[in-house]
């Protein structure tokens, strides 16, 4: 695993990578969602905070991979763009979505779920997995080899989705 | 976006405010602690929280607002085996004693986070006549990025990119790294330029 090459996404971030690479990102109230293309073990991941993009997407230095729906819509583009992958071969999985601090994010992570859940729907990619809420962190590593991604939620043991 | 006026500024309040909260976190552990002020600049969202990503390192810390006239969030983490050293310290206990996380761990790190807040809130008080008090400190048990995610969750949707305030500090005697993060909120910057 170690000459394995690794990524890993930062907040309002997307990654892309073909097999043996592996996409890595910690998420709180953020969501991770992973597409992949089992047909040409191509991959990506993007990493959001917020839900929609309508208020922002006129302000400088707007940033697609912040939102769920500016930023899935971008990684499906970027699939498409550098590895030719037709959006109708993806399947997704998506994580995160956690309630971390009450006072601040007020359930954001409900909020940035739905969002992810809605634009999959409309591109009909079909959800194969997942695993969100709660109120502690989530460590992924999402393995282009298969499509496997390996979750470790804090205080809890490694899954396998 | 801050300008060279606010960099100036934050970097006056950064060196002072991180001198005295090494004083009173000395004081109050009576161990020599050593402040190293790592970096005072503007960085990327995604850039930071990948370079955090990247370690799966395990922590308690404890977050607090700062709110006032210029509001900034502050937070404090060490290793969860840091903390234990540090409660058994603070208690005067035998190292080694504490081994799971309970309420004086809780504490423990709830008491470090308030001292040090407080110190940086004093700073702009006394020093640049910056009206900011501390909120009561949330302690967490996590990730460290997810911690770090909650830092600057608020400041990230305003902004691509934060200013930042980052601090290592050892206690001499345990050797025990801790990590001190503080960054102004969007508002702030307007406030901060006529200090600087």
């Amino acid at each position: 695993m170690s000459d394995v090459a690794q990524l890993i996404v930062g907040i309002g971030d997307i990654k892309i990578g073909k097999s043996p690479v592996r996409i890595r990102t910690n998420l709180g109230s953020c969501m991770g969602v992973c597409l992949y293309s089992s047909q040409l073990r191509v991959g990506g991941m993007l990493h959001c905070l917020s839900p929609k993009s309508s208020e922002s997407r006129n302000k400088a230095g707007f940033r697609a991979a912040k939102y769920a729906d500016s930023g899935l819509i971008e990684l499906i583009d970027e699939l498409k763009r550098v590895y030719g992958v037709d959006p109708r071969q993806l399947t997704a999985k998506i994580f995160g979505g956690a309630c971390m601090l009450k006072s601040l994010t007020l359930n954001i992570g409900h909020a940035n779920e739905a969002a992810v859940r809605e634009i999959l729907r409309d591109y009909h990619i079909p959800i194969l997995n997942f695993k969100t809420g709660g109120d502690k962190g989530y460590q992924i590593d999402f393995n282009l080899e298969n499509g496997a991604v390996g979750c470790r939620i804090f205080g809890q043991e490694t899954q396998e989705f | 976006m801050p300008n060279e006026s606010v960099n100036r500024a934050v970097r006056l309040i950064a060196e002072r405010s991180i001198d005295k909260a090494s004083q009173s976190f000395s004081k109050m552990i009576k161990l020599g602690a050593a402040i190293d002020l790592k970096r005072i600049e503007m960085v990327d969202i995604a850039d930071i929280s990948a370079d955090l990503g990247g370690v799966p390192q395990e922590v308690i810390g404890s977050m607090v607002d700062l709110v006032g006239d210029a509001p900034f969030k502050f937070l404090f983490y060490v290793e969860t085996q840091g903390a234990f050293s540090l409660t058994d310290l603070l208690l005067k206990r035998a190292p080694g004693t504490t081994v799971f996380i309970d309420e004086f761990v809780t504490s423990t790190i709830q008491e470090i986070g308030n001292i040090l807040a407080s110190a940086v809130a004093n700073t702009f008080a006394n020093d640049f006549q910056i009206d900011l008090r501390p909120t009561a400190p949330m302690v967490f048990n996590d990730f460290a990025a997810t911690l770090f995610e909650g830092l600057i969750f608020e400041a990230a949707q305003e902004d691509n990119r934060v200013l930042m305030i980052e601090c290592k500090f050892e206690v001499r005697k345990l050797n025990l790294p801790c990590q001190l993060f503080v960054i102004p909120m969007p508002g702030s910057y307007k406030i901060l330029e006529f200090s600087g």
